[in-house]
């Protein structure tokens, strides 16, 4: 199988394959000084959060005081771990859920990507449309629309299946019902990684596949998923991290049916009945992090081999599969995704917005606007909190996703476009937080940073920071995937032809870039808005949150106002995203 | 359809925010500063020394598990006396407060000036530590003596913790009229529980096993009851019928029954019910003890007192105080005022936990 | 510009990629860096650019040192005037073709009409006159490639890089820009560094031709002279077809020596400047060119002369491309004119001149 086109960096003889970019340095380790700064400030947002969960999960006392003694060390609780059956019970729940939602995520995802990228189908806006939304939708408040769907006895899918006579029950409430809620929301990650490289591949691939006789279908099978194949690996093993990761989905979706996951574990540990242990919640929450650690290995050697530059200057015209009669079904297919991620849960979310309250026996209460008033939108509109949530909601998540942005485009510079010594290290650094929970993470921080002496605790500040470093390995991807791209010969062309590094990377590598750029920050964005078990350790009432007022409303059993504001958020994520999507627009027509 | 509704909301809500306000006024009556001190209505609330130096403080952190909303009105109406007293709230739930305020006081940032909080263990833990501030507020004498430390901590109410069914789906003749009826098999798979963490539960727990003497878990855990994290979701699951008769605390209950108008009916359980009852104290880290002393003889006053009973569908532990709307006065009712030694009985507390919960089919 | 390269050496940690090389190349002349893949001439050529720092060694363009290490010279590449084209042409896409060109000049601080000018200019001169408003992406290979050369020449660099800039490229564009970037190269007399491993684009370019092997020079010269006098069976092998045999040194007379192949071929070849003893190993080259065939055995055929089989014959249009077999031993031989003279399995005599002959060591 041809490995990378002619034109890429490896035909030229001995120079090694990882470095394509030489920043001139006056003196031979000059360079250690310009990456230091760059590793003390990951040092302080990621490593040492993590060292400190680390060290609680090896003590007795939870390190509120930062000071260490290795007399305290003591391997109990990993012990106390291992002796219980909860916890394997869990893991295998965890495990087994995931794998579902994953295989579950990856069919849809990639279904979708290949319909928008590789086929003639219609409504290719919509679709691409389809397969994002979701991600505007906090995952558990995801889950808890789909308590309402699909709960055995009540939930409303269940109720029209009994008005029109079907047999079946849909039971939300079992590893299935948590696997499918999975995969619906995880999807996006899916697409937007598969349909990326899908745009990106050099068409002559598939051209010579054809060439060679083999039809769509054949070329499609032997060609171009091997070739997305990197893609859709990695993808998969993000997701299955972040589905092992995530607290709201089982929580709220396995409670009923009293099946255990690692991250309720963990928060029960964190949160439950006193004396409850946090140093048992951080050692379970390292475990996790080991497990997710040896599949970040193996998708790092997945990609380890594979060089990633097509933009060389040539233009891309992808081939494209023609569907024929198949192109409506196709795009129904499509429609039926929208429909169950998001028109199903939006509809339950705008119905329990307007009633007082969710009773809805039969089909008829459903359409019935007997218990509907505006009360909800009132309560909500009336607190200010909900103000100052709104508030905080929005500006901090338009600064982390600059501010972050720009700081993860320096990183990814500073990785894939230098020979700067220690450059891997700090790679590795960025993609830590992505194998600790996020439960786990909001203790980190709180253990790490309520000490300094410059007062953010209790502040916006000390959330923007645990963003920012939360952040760090979706964002640096996002960047990164098209900094890779860019052909460094585009750079040494512009340096040769007169322009310093500085200019090149202002004239050349930004406007490329910017795309990659754009998306980071929407990312980004989009991740703050939607966070929630790290802001709920970190937050006070100055700096509340949007989803942990939801989260604050749920717990007190408003299911009314905990879907007005749902709504409000997600309109949030539509603002913001469709904001960044009208600056990014007039930047590129700007630039023509 | 949606347009039109969207306008009518924002008119509503215009006219909502203005009627809210001209209301919040209009039902209090203004504190009155005498020489004597400050007074609501007939009541002191703090003598004149502490109110000034209260105003000079100018502010005030609470921290409090309390629901945030729930929270925020009561502020609201506390800063319409003292406007000049800014109370800033964190809020968390009880488990997450209490790490929090351990680890700030670890780091040395402890702000807090008030504390609340739902699990009485917390509390008498920073009484050991010596963390709380003592203060006598003027309404001590009308607490009783089981349900206070004195000058350490205070019942800010009780919560009735009872039973609950759902007025369409069960017919009245049918309803459990007592805590053994959980175990009716004709409730098989339609009956709800709550998770046995928080100190509500945990009042709950401690009642059944100390004073009734049917093991009612095991009845209750024979039907096997669908379980939800809060008191919020189990009063949901009631309403939307997918739980029909379950256990549920007031301070879930009553806003829905009541402000809403959900098909839920109470039941008092015939051998009785427990009090929840969440505890307020100073802290001795505070930096505005006398806008704090002020604030907590507030809370503890008759208006704070009927105000949070109000807001929360419970009971005050003072006489002088009416319940919430629609709720029969606690002394015509079989509470059970839980005995502090038991609440603070650790041992006791994992014991019975974990025997309900096997009883539950968690391990 | 004269280019002045002295003793310059690049590492890649323990790997040596250029040792100790000497290069100098006048002003207004092409010199081709060839070799295969890993012998050095890329890393040479990024050196020249600024690319890699050199461990050791002086790059001289004109009267300006670029680049000497030990005294705490390295020029970035910005500052060194020079020109590159690149094997994946490197047009920037998010520019036109204008904007390309432009680049150099802008960075130069033109005045805005004359970049106008010098860039229309430059458009004509590379044969792109009308497109300078069209988007990078939408140019055909060809077309990129003269954008990239047009780009580089508008500056007027003091050297020119050139990095296989034609590889990518189908067959007859490839020759035809190979005349073309000649012919302009010529034109303007620029002194210009290509490098390439193809050995006929190298014959056809170059005023003269450094062969590299593993990080040395194996020889320099210009085309006739590597390709008539190669030094060793290395450079033989590389510029030209050759057959290459091996054989036992194993008596000389005034001017030949006598050889003997494996295969038992006696075998008299012409006596160069390179000494050889008796027994020793060598290696014999002869061109494909230089080998005759006939169907009967011609007077006048003695020393040199076999007979042998044909195996495969290649019609090639104006030539015919043989390989024989002569006692086992395979030999190209070529034959120029449009008809075939042999076909398979026929039996043909052999004759190699001792004169066209080369005795090379390994």
């Amino acid at each position: 199988m041809p490995d990378i086109p002619a034109e890429t960096a490896a035909s030229h003889g001995p120079r090694n394959s990882k470095d394509n970019k030489l920043l001139i340095i006056l003196r031979n380790y000059g360079g250690f000084w310009i990456i230091l700064p760059m590793f003390l400030v990951l040092i302080f947002l990621i490593v040492y959060p993590y060292f400190i969960l680390i060290y609680g999960s090896f003590t007795d006392e939870p390190p509120r005081q930062l000071s260490f003694s290795f007399q305290a060390l003591t391997l109990e609780k990993y012990r106390l771990i291992f002796a219980s059956t909860q916890f394997w019970v869990a893991l295998k729940n965890t495990l087994i859920t995931s794998l579902g939602g994953m295989i579950f995520a990856l069919i849809i995802g990639v279904w979708l990507a290949w319909l928008t990228a590789r086929t003639d189908i219609i409504g290719k806006k919509i679709i691409g449309l389809a397969a994002i939304v979701p991600l505007f939708l906090p995952a558990f408040i995801g889950a808890l629309a789909w308590s309402y769907l699909g709960s055995p006895r009540v939930g409303i899918i269940n109720v029209f299946l009994r008005e029109f006579g079907l047999p079946f029950t849909f039971n939300i409430y079992s590893l299935w019902g948590i696997m499918f809620v999975f995969g619906l929301y995880y999807t996006p990650y899916v697409y937007m990684f598969t349909s990326g490289s899908l745009n990106r591949m050099d068409p002559a691939l598939e051209e010579a596949s054809a060439i060679a006789g083999a039809s769509n279908w054949q070329t499609t099978f032997r060609v171009t998923f091997p070739l997305i194949l990197p893609a859709i690996t990695s993808s998969a093993i993000l997701v299955y991290i972040l589905m092992c990761e995530v607290f709201a989905v089982p929580a709220i979706l396995g409670q009923p049916a009293k099946l255990y996951f690692v991250p309720t574990v963990i928060y029960n540990w964190v949160r439950g009945a006193p004396p409850h242990d946090l140093n048992l919640a951080s050692a379970m929450g390292i475990l996790l992090i080991v497990v997710v650690s040896i599949l970040l290995y193996i998708q790092s050697r997945i990609l380890r081999k594979r060089s990633f530059v097509t933009v060389a200057g040539k233009g891309i015209r992808p081939k494209v599969v023609s569907l024929r009669w198949a192109r409506i079904p196709c795009f129904i297919t499509a429609l039926l995704y929208l429909l169950v991620a998001v028109v199903l849960p939006y509809t339950v979310l705008i119905q329990s917005a307007l009633r007082d309250y969710l009773y809805i026996p039969n089909v008829a209460a459903f359409f019935s606007s007997a218990t509907m008033s505006l009360k909800n939108f009132q309560s909500v509109l009336n607190d200010s909190l909900f103000w100052t949530a709104l508030w905080n909601t929005i500006s901090m998540a338009v600064f982390v996703g600059i501010v972050g942005g720009g700081l993860y485009l320096i990183i990814s510079y500073m990785i894939h476009k230098t020979k700067l010594p220690g450059r891997e290290l700090l790679n590795y650094i960025c993609i830590l937080p992505i194998a600790v929970a996020g439960l786990v993470k909001g203790m980190a921080y709180l253990w790490a940073w309520i000490s300094l002496p410059i007062g953010i605790y209790g502040t916006v500040w000390i959330l923007i920071l645990a963003y920012i470093s939360r952040f760090t390995p979706q964002g640096l991807r996002a960047v990164s995937s098209s900094m890779v791209q860019i052909h460094p010969e585009l750079e040494e062309a512009s340096r040769i032809s007169g322009c310093g590094v500085m200019g090149t990377i202002w004239k050349i590598l930004f406007p490329l870039v910017k795309p990659g750029i754009f998306s980071a920050v929407t990312l980004v964005m989009l991740l703050c808005v939607r966070e929630l078990s790290t802001s709920i350790f970190l937050y006070t009432s100055k700096s509340i949150v949007m989803t942990v007022l939801v989260y604050d409303l749920w717990e007190s059993g408003q299911w009314g106002p905990v879907a007005v504001t749902a709504l409000c958020l997600s309109l949030v994520l539509l603002g913001l995203v469709t904001l960044t999507r009208i600056v990014l627009k007039s930047e590129l027509a700007g630039q023509k | 359809m949606l347009r039109t509704h969207l306008y009518k909301m924002m008119f509503v809500v215009l006219v909502g925010i203005f009627a809210f306000s001209l209301t919040a006024y209009a039902q209090q009556a203004k504190a009155e500063v005498k020489d004597e001190g400050v007074f609501i209505g007939k009541e002191l609330i703090a003598d004149k020394d502490t109110y000034l130096k209260a105003l000079e403080e100018g502010g005030l952190q609470l921290y409090t598990a309390h629901t945030l909303s729930q929270e925020q009105k009561m502020i609201n109406a506390f800063m319409s006396h003292f406007p000049k007293i800014k109370v800033v709230i964190t809020r968390a739930g009880g488990a997450t407060l209490h790490e929090k305020m351990l680890t700030e006081q670890a780091a040395g940032v402890l702000k807090a000036d008030v504390v609340i909080n739902s699990d009485l263990n917390y509390l008498d833990e920073f009484y050991n530590k010596k963390w709380l501030r003592k203060h006598i507020p003027p309404s001590d004498p009308l607490y009783p003596e089981k349900s206070k430390s004195v000058g350490y901590y205070y019942p800010t109410g009780a919560s009735a913790i009872i039973l609950a069914y759902h007025s369409t789906l069960v017919k009245k003749e049918d309803a459990p009229k007592d805590w053994i009826d959980l175990g009716n098999p004709k409730w098989k798979g339609k009956l709800g529980g709550q998770r046995l963490g928080g100190g509500a539960m945990w009042s709950m727990v401690c009642f059944i096993r100390s004073q009734i003497k049917e093991d009612v878990f095991k009845a209750w855990g024979d039907n096997h009851p669908i379980m939800y994290t809060s008191g919020g979701g189990l009063s949901n699951a009631l309403i939307s019928g997918e739980v029909v008769v379950t256990n549920i605390g007031l301070y879930a209950g009553y806003p829905d029954k009541y402000e809403k108008g959900a098909p839920i009916e109470m039941v008092y359980p015939q051998s009785g019910f427990p009090l929840y009852i969440p505890v307020i104290g100073l802290m001795e880290q505070g930096r505005n003890p006398n806008a704090a002393k002020l604030f907590i003889n507030w809370y503890l006053s008759a208006e704070g007192q009927t105000l949070l009973s109000g807001l929360r569908g419970q009971f005050s532990l003072r006489d002088d105080v009416p319940p919430a709307p629609h709720l029969p006065p606690l002394k015509e009712l079989n509470h059970w005022i839980p005995d502090p030694k038991l609440l603070l009985d650790t041992e006791l507390r994992n014991k019975w936990i974990q025997e309900a919960n096997k009883a539950f089919g968690w391990q | 510009m004269k280019l002045v390269i002295e003793n310059l050496t690049k590492k890649f940690g323990e790997f040596v990629a250029v040792d100790n090389i000497n290069i100098v190349v006048e002003t207004g002349k092409l010199l081709v860096l060839l070799g295969p893949s890993g012998c050095g001439k890329t890393t040479t050529l990024r050196c020249i650019a600024g690319f890699e720092k050199p461990d050791s060694g002086r790059i001289t363009i004109g009267d300006k040192v670029v680049a000497d290490p030990l005294n705490g010279i390295n020029l970035p590449p910005e500052k060194r005037g020079l020109g590159m084209v690149f094997q994946s042409y490197a047009i920037w896409p998010h520019l036109t073709v204008f904007d390309n060109v432009a680049y150099g000049l802008r960075m130069r601080k033109w005045p805005r009409a004359k970049i106008k000018e010098r860039v229309e200019e430059m458009l004509e001169l590379t044969g792109l006159q009308g497109l300078g408003a069209r988007p990078a992406p939408m140019l055909s290979g060809g077309q990129m490639q003269r954008v990239a050369l047009a780009r580089n020449l508008a500056y007027n660099p003091d050297v020119l890089l050139l990095d296989e800039p034609l590889s990518n490229l189908d067959f007859k564009l490839r020759e035809r820009l190979r005349f073309e970037l000649r012919e302009i190269q010529l034109r303007i007399g620029i002194t210009a560094v290509y490098v390439t491993h193809d050995q006929s684009e190298a014959v056809a370019l170059a005023d003269e031709i450094i062969l590299m092997k593993e990080g040395l020079i194996e020889q320099r010269g210009t085309a006739e002279d590597i390709y008539n006098k190669p030094k060793s069976a290395y450079v033989a092998d590389f510029i030209g077809s050759a057959n290459l045999i091996p054989a036992v040194v194993k008596g000389e007379e005034s001017n030949c020596y006598m050889l003997e192949t494996p295969e038992k071929l006696q075998i008299h070849a012409i006596k160069s400047d390179l000494v050889f003893n008796h027994g020793q190993s060598v290696k014999l080259v002869m061109r494909p060119e230089n080998i005759y065939l006939s169907k009967k055995k011609p007077d006048g055929w003695s020393i040199n002369s076999w007979q042998g089989d044909v195996v495969v014959p290649s019609y090639l249009g104006t030539q015919t491309r043989y390989v024989v077999s002569l006692n086992g031993r395979r030999f190209f031989v070529t034959m120029l004119g449009s008809s075939q003279a042999f076909h398979a399995k026929e039996k043909v005599y052999v004759n190699i001149p001792p004169e066209e002959i080369q005795v090379l060591t390994e």
